[in-house]
């Protein structure tokens, strides 16, 4: 079963169910992952999945099914459900068409034969060593994590109209857990890699500054409630503004009242410190690829433009009912969801300092380098809300202690407007979200 | 229809396996059905119907082992997945040195969720009918901004061969309808997210009053939207129900996962036969419970009982699956558990919840004069550290104590701290047990999600740090 025949297939048989228009995603993801944790529990997985998400649209009545196809009958089974249920959809005033206009912008590095065809054997291996260098590094650690996935995803997307277009991406995500123990005291560090290609992936160096930071976070204390300076180091703002920012630039939450940047085109709504970029076509970022998950060739938009919203981000159907470019931002969260507008690589734009800089103009305030429960703040009202896992107390530009356990919490408006001390010229990546570090004044952290 | 029937597959699979020389093995076919109907602002956004079924195969050897699926379920194609599951484990193996047997499931067993109604054979245009007319009575409430209502059906198929003549069949049905609501008084926009599930038919969906359930839910938020957050700081709490057993399961319950132990990632290793909570404590992980989602048996096909993981405030098991059990020299419980069939089993709590004691509610707030009544439901969920205990949990709507009653409502409630702390902390515990499941979500762990059950009776809590936004 070759992707395009499962495509085509699936087009006939909408076509013979007599819908007005279809659209029809296939794609198969084949994956090795490698995974060794501390006392020797190792696995390896490998596999591959075959999936079609189908969307019909019968008299502006629009309907989207998905699933994974073990055979060509379920592709049968699964188109029928799709027009059953158009059946039954509300009729969409609004709807003009399907995608039209598919096409590809060319976009290098994001295939990588070293992903496809791993050396499975060498990479236990190269693992392996790597679980040994952090109590070289230092003796109070140890990794008790290492999880790498390689994974290709072949895709091909067309419709009624004849148009379609497919191509190949690779994916590569790496996690390192390591954890130091002295004298009954604890701490852990999680290091992560995302990116399209091994290109730019060691794992030395994951292993190297999780060890630093795991054994920094040993004695960790709470501080007292109060107002400090924070730094947040890339990754941890990088998460942030995934959570708080991400969903608020998307047209869809515009649309539907959830956005607090509702109705704010052309104001400054952060500082100016603060530029963001969506660019699916960037070289070897987390989500590159030539087209986005409708066919539409991605692109580079400005979002902020020194603390100014620019746009907001649109897939096909929004841009149709708005009268906008398509931006290349129709994302399916699934295979059976409807795409809807999303981030691609969302990227803040670095700054000129450098990470020390912003950690030595500091006077009294904590360098933030882990939080969890981060995800847990709410992109509706822009509440942040984060329990600083990993931190360092500074005084006078001087790292005092390390702390934990005490909650960063705040609007994040607020915080990226007229709290913003500045920013770094460092950019790492949480998932597609790519953040320098900054620096913030007056920041409420509940403690002791 | 599969042109092989699923206990050909399987089986096939399985005989490739041992013909290749495998000793310890386990084939899992794992379908997965689900149905979803979503109403936002009043608008069907999507009925959709998503199967998900396939092939998974794992080659335990030395200690270490290899998994391989494939969706595709030809003959070629299930060769080629026994071979890569092999060649897996082996690349493990290599670097092993610990020869050891394991224990995997033997004989024929079989559990079904009995129920009157099969939800998939209700007409779509019923189902949808009644979201709509949920959804629009909440955008029609004064105050109310936006709304989203689902109904969720999942019907989940297993089909378990093992190298040691294991042969196991599972089938459970799960029905649920969620609201989310956004209520906007000024500025403040705030949302309050709840669902109901229950597994069996459509019969529960019948005999609910969904009506009342949205109208709770959209009456919340609205007032929420109203409320202010609350002081930072230090409060005694009483935790109700719901958020008990979230806190347990996402603090503790991770924490006491064999495999999180042996990798030291536990802040409980080494802690076995110690006191790790308040005497009040006792912790159960159980397959079949009232309420919760049913796991008789886990996907390496082992029965699933009741485990005692603290009893009276003292650590007394970790859970574990089989090659997790072997490492820790520790019985096995059964615990091993994979979101669908392109995922290898990792250890996972099934029904995780506190037993209960002998007060009465109403007399864990009658000598607090300053504190908090911490809410589940609403809350958005919690992520831990646990190898240190660290947890950060949102909250729903909750309200301050003031003379011994729950008096103002206060939004945007975030607790965190160390649980071993927090348990400690524990001074009563009702005998309200109430256990609950969710055919929306589950317990995310390794970038898998199963479903789960948790829950627990009313626990007062003596202090517990309270930050808000």
């Amino acid at each position: 079963m070759e992707l395009k025949t499962v495509l085509e297939y699936a087009l006939r048989k909408a076509e013979a169910l007599g819908v007005s228009e279809a659209e029809v995603y296939v794609r198969e993801v084949s994956s090795t992952s490698i995974r060794r944790a501390h006392g020797d529990l190792g696995v390896v997985k490998r596999g591959s999945m075959l999936e079609i998400g189908v969307r019909v649209v019968i008299n502006r009545r629009v309907a989207v099914q998905g699933g994974n196809v073990s055979e060509l009958s379920d592709v049968d089974k699964l188109v029928e459900a799709a027009v059953r249920s158009a059946r039954v959809a509300a009729e969409d005033p609004h709807w003009k068409s399907l995608p039209r206009g598919l096409s590809k912008t060319p976009v290098e590095m994001v295939w990588d034969r070293r992903v496809v065809e791993p050396d499975v054997e060498g990479m236990v291996e190269e693992i392996r060593n790597a679980f040994a260098l952090a109590s070289q590094i230092d003796k109070r650690c140890h990794v008790s994590l290492i999880d790498i996935q390689l994974s290709e995803i072949r895709r091909v997307i067309g419709n009624s109209y004849g148009e379609v277009v497919d191509d190949s991406v690779t994916r590569v995500n790496a996690l390192v857990h390591v954890k130091a123990v002295e004298g009954g005291e604890e701490s852990g560090f999680y290091e992560y890699f995302s990116a399209s290609t091994l290109t730019g992936f060691n794992l030395e160096n994951m292993v190297a500054y999780a060890t630093e930071r795991a054994a920094s976070g040993l004695y960790a204390k709470r501080i007292e409630t109060g107002k400090y300076s924070v730094v947040l180091i890339s990754k941890v703002f990088a998460s942030i503004i995934n959570t708080l920012i991400v969903p608020a630039v998307s047209i869809e939450w515009v649309k539907k009242e959830r956005s607090p940047l509702k109705g704010k085109l052309g104001e400054q709504v952060f500082s100016d410190a603060i530029s963001i970029v969506d660019d699916g076509a960037a070289q070897n970022l987390a989500s590159s690829a030539s087209f986005d998950d409708e066919g539409i060739r991605m692109q580079r938009k400005v979002v902020v433009d020194r603390g100014v919203l620019e746009g907001y981000l649109y897939d096909y159907y929004y841009s149709v009912l708005e009268s906008k470019e398509p931006s290349g931002n129709g994302i399916r969260p699934t295979i059976s969801s409807a795409p809807r507008p999303w981030a691609t690589n969302f990227i803040i734009l670095p700054g000129s300092a450098s990470r020390e800089d912003l950690i030595r103009d500091v006077r009294r305030g904590v360098v933030v380098y882990q939080t969890i429960g981060e995800w847990l703040s709410n992109p509706v009202n822009g509440f942040l809300n984060a329990t600083i896992t990993n931190g360092v107390l500074i005084e006078d530009g001087e790292p005092k202690r390390a702390v934990k356990g005490v909650v960063l919490s705040g609007n994040v408006y607020e915080l990226l407007k007229s709290k913003v001390i500045g920013v770094a010229n460092d950019v790492d990546n949480y998932a597609n979200v790519y953040a320098p570090s900054i620096a913030l004044e007056s920041v409420v952290i509940a403690g002791k | 229809m599969l042109s092989m029937s699923v206990e050909d597959i399987a089986h096939r699979a399985l005989d490739y396996a041992l013909k290749l020389g495998t000793k310890f093995c386990v084939v899992r076919f794992h379908e997965r059905t689900y149905e979803r109907i979503e109403v936002d602002r009043g608008v069907l956004k999507e009925y959709s119907y998503t199967r998900v079924r396939g092939l998974g195969i794992a080659v335990y050897m030395r200690g270490g082992y290899g998994y391989a699926y494939t969706s595709r379920l030809d003959v070629d194609s299930i060769r080629k997945t026994v071979e890569r599951a092999i060649t897996s484990a082996r690349a493990v193996a290599t670097h092993i040195a610990e020869p050891h047997e394991i224990t995997l499931a033997h004989g024929k067993h079989s559990f079904r969720v009995e129920y009157r109604i099969n939800p998939f054979d209700i007409p779509a245009e019923e189902k949808i009918a009644l979201i709509l007319k949920l959804n629009r009575e909440s955008i029609d409430r004064k105050g109310i901004v936006s709304a989203t209502t689902r109904m969720g059906i999942e019907h989940e198929r297993k089909f378990i061969v093992t190298s040691e003549g294991g042969e196991i069949s599972v089938e459970v049905m799960m029905v649920g309808i969620s609201h989310l609501s956004v209520a906007r008084d000024g500025a403040i926009a705030e949302r309050v997210y709840d669902h109901k599930s229950s597994v069996g038919g459509y019969e529960f969906i019948e005999r609910t009053d969904w009506h009342a359930f949205v109208s709770e839910v959209d009456t919340l938020a609205i007032e929420a939207s109203r409320a202010s957050t609350p002081t930072p700081g230090v409060y005694t709490a009483v935790i109700d129900n719901r958020l008990i057993g979230l806190l347990l399961h996402e603090a503790f319950g991770h924490a006491s996962e064999g495999d999180t132990v042996l990798t030291g990632s536990s802040v409980l290793r080494n802690k076995l036969g110690q006191s790790v909570a308040s005497e009040l404590v006792t912790v159960i992980d159980e397959g079949l419970v009232n309420g919760g989602y049913p796991v008789p048996f886990d996907d390496e096909g082992n029965p699933k009982r009741k485990t005692v993981v603290v009893e009276r405030g003292v650590l007394k098991n970790f859970l574990t699956s089989s090659i997790v059990a072997k490492k820790l020299n520790l019985q096995l419980t059964g615990n091993a558990r994979a979101q669908s069939f392109n995922y290898e089993p990792l250890v996972r709590q099934t029904n995780y919840y506190l037993e209960p004691r002998d007060w009465r509610v109403e007399e864990l707030f009658e000598d607090i004069n300053n504190g908090i009544y911490l809410k589940g439901r609403g809350a958005l969920g919690g992520q831990v550290d646990p190898s240190v205990g660290t947890f950060t949990f949102s909250v729903g709507p909750s309200y301050i104590i003031e003379g011994g009653e729950p008096r103002k409502l206060v939004r945007g409630v975030i607790v965190s701290g160390y649980i071993l702390e927090t348990l400690r902390e524990i001074d009563a515990v009702a005998r309200d047990l109430s256990i609950f499941t969710n055919v929306f979500g589950g317990c995310g762990k390794g970038g898998q999600v199963v479903r789960v059950g948790y829950g627990g009776p009313h626990v007062r809590v003596r202090r517990i740090v309270v930050g808000g936004a």
